[in-house]
């Protein structure tokens, strides 16, 4: 496996683990108690971005993790897209993460901490990856 | 249905520029209903969280309409592998909105008030047409 593949490979089962900490932001961010002042159509809004978010989460990571080498080797005119698609999916969350989100005061323990940048350094990860395989694939 | 067939990268082209149109709708949307007020009673991050999930949704909607206008014949071809299951991605994506219209967001919301079920009807359409045209991409 060449070094593109593996990385794409790792970028795929990424986006599962990050599922697991956007399952946390509700429970750690109290969602269900701080909604509660708005409106229920406001409020059910709020939770089907998120759902959307999840969905599209779990697409990029599927369609990564079954098209590997097409993406990679970009196979198809329309896989060095997606890459691309994908890198500035990424690339604006991790400038969300350093120029938005004031997550400081909700990091009170160390697993929160150590969450926190852990996302960082996957979203820098998750990035580079699918701006490589858009720019750079694979020649054969 | 040949003619839907015949004629599907029209069709896909018609729901990408819906989709840019909902992307932008979607940007303002807090502030066309009047949300923008009401959302200062939840906490900071929390608002931010909400504002994110905004441009999310519409960074994704965009990636759609981009991808859509741009592989359109692909698409409807289903020429590549890739292109079927971008078509079915996107197809899951509205299939799923278009229950939520009907399963999640309250009736009260639309039901005996003029505008809201024209509103309501209009997004049921037009949900529900973009997920019949890409399905059928998907599984021609």
């Amino acid at each position: 496996m060449d070094l593109l593949t593996l990385a794409l490979t790792l970028a795929g089962i990424a986006h599962f683990g990050i599922l697991i900490a956007s399952a946390n932001a509700p429970i750690a961010l109290n969602w269900k108690e701080a909604l509660k002042p708005l409106p229920a159509l406001l409020r059910q809004m709020f939770w089907v971005y998120g759902w959307f978010i999840v969905l599209m989460i779990v697409s990029f990571g599927t369609i990564t993790l079954v098209h590997t080498e097409t993406l990679a080797n970009a196979g198809t005119p329309i896989a060095r897209w997606v890459n691309g698609m994908i890198a500035v999916f990424w690339g604006v969350r991790l400038i969300v993460q350093f120029f938005v989100f004031d997550a400081k005061p909700f990091l009170t323990n160390w697993f929160y901490k150590v969450g926190y940048h852990g996302l960082t350094v996957v979203f820098i990860f998750l990035t580079a990856v699918y701006t490589w395989a858009a720019f750079f694939p694979n020649q054969h | 249905m040949n003619l839907i067939l015949n004629h599907l990268d029209t069709i896909l082209i018609a729901a990408a520029i819906g989709q840019l149109i909902i992307a932008g709708i979607n940007m303002r949307l807090d502030k066309i209903l009047g949300w923008d007020k009401e959302l200062e009673s939840v906490p900071n991050l929390l608002q931010e969280v909400f504002v994110v999930h905004k441009w999310f949704i519409s960074i994704i909607l965009v990636i759609f309409g981009v991808i859509t206008i741009r592989f359109a014949g692909d698409i409807a071809e289903a020429k590549y592998e890739m292109t079927r299951w971008f078509a079915a991605g996107v197809g899951v994506f509205w299939g799923v909105r278009t229950l939520i219209q009907w399963l999640y967001y309250g009736w009260d919301n639309w039901r005996g008030k003029a505008k809201e079920t024209a509103i309501h009807w209009i997004l049921t359409i037009s949900y529900g047409g973009a997920t019949a045209a890409y399905l059928t991409a998907a599984f021609r």
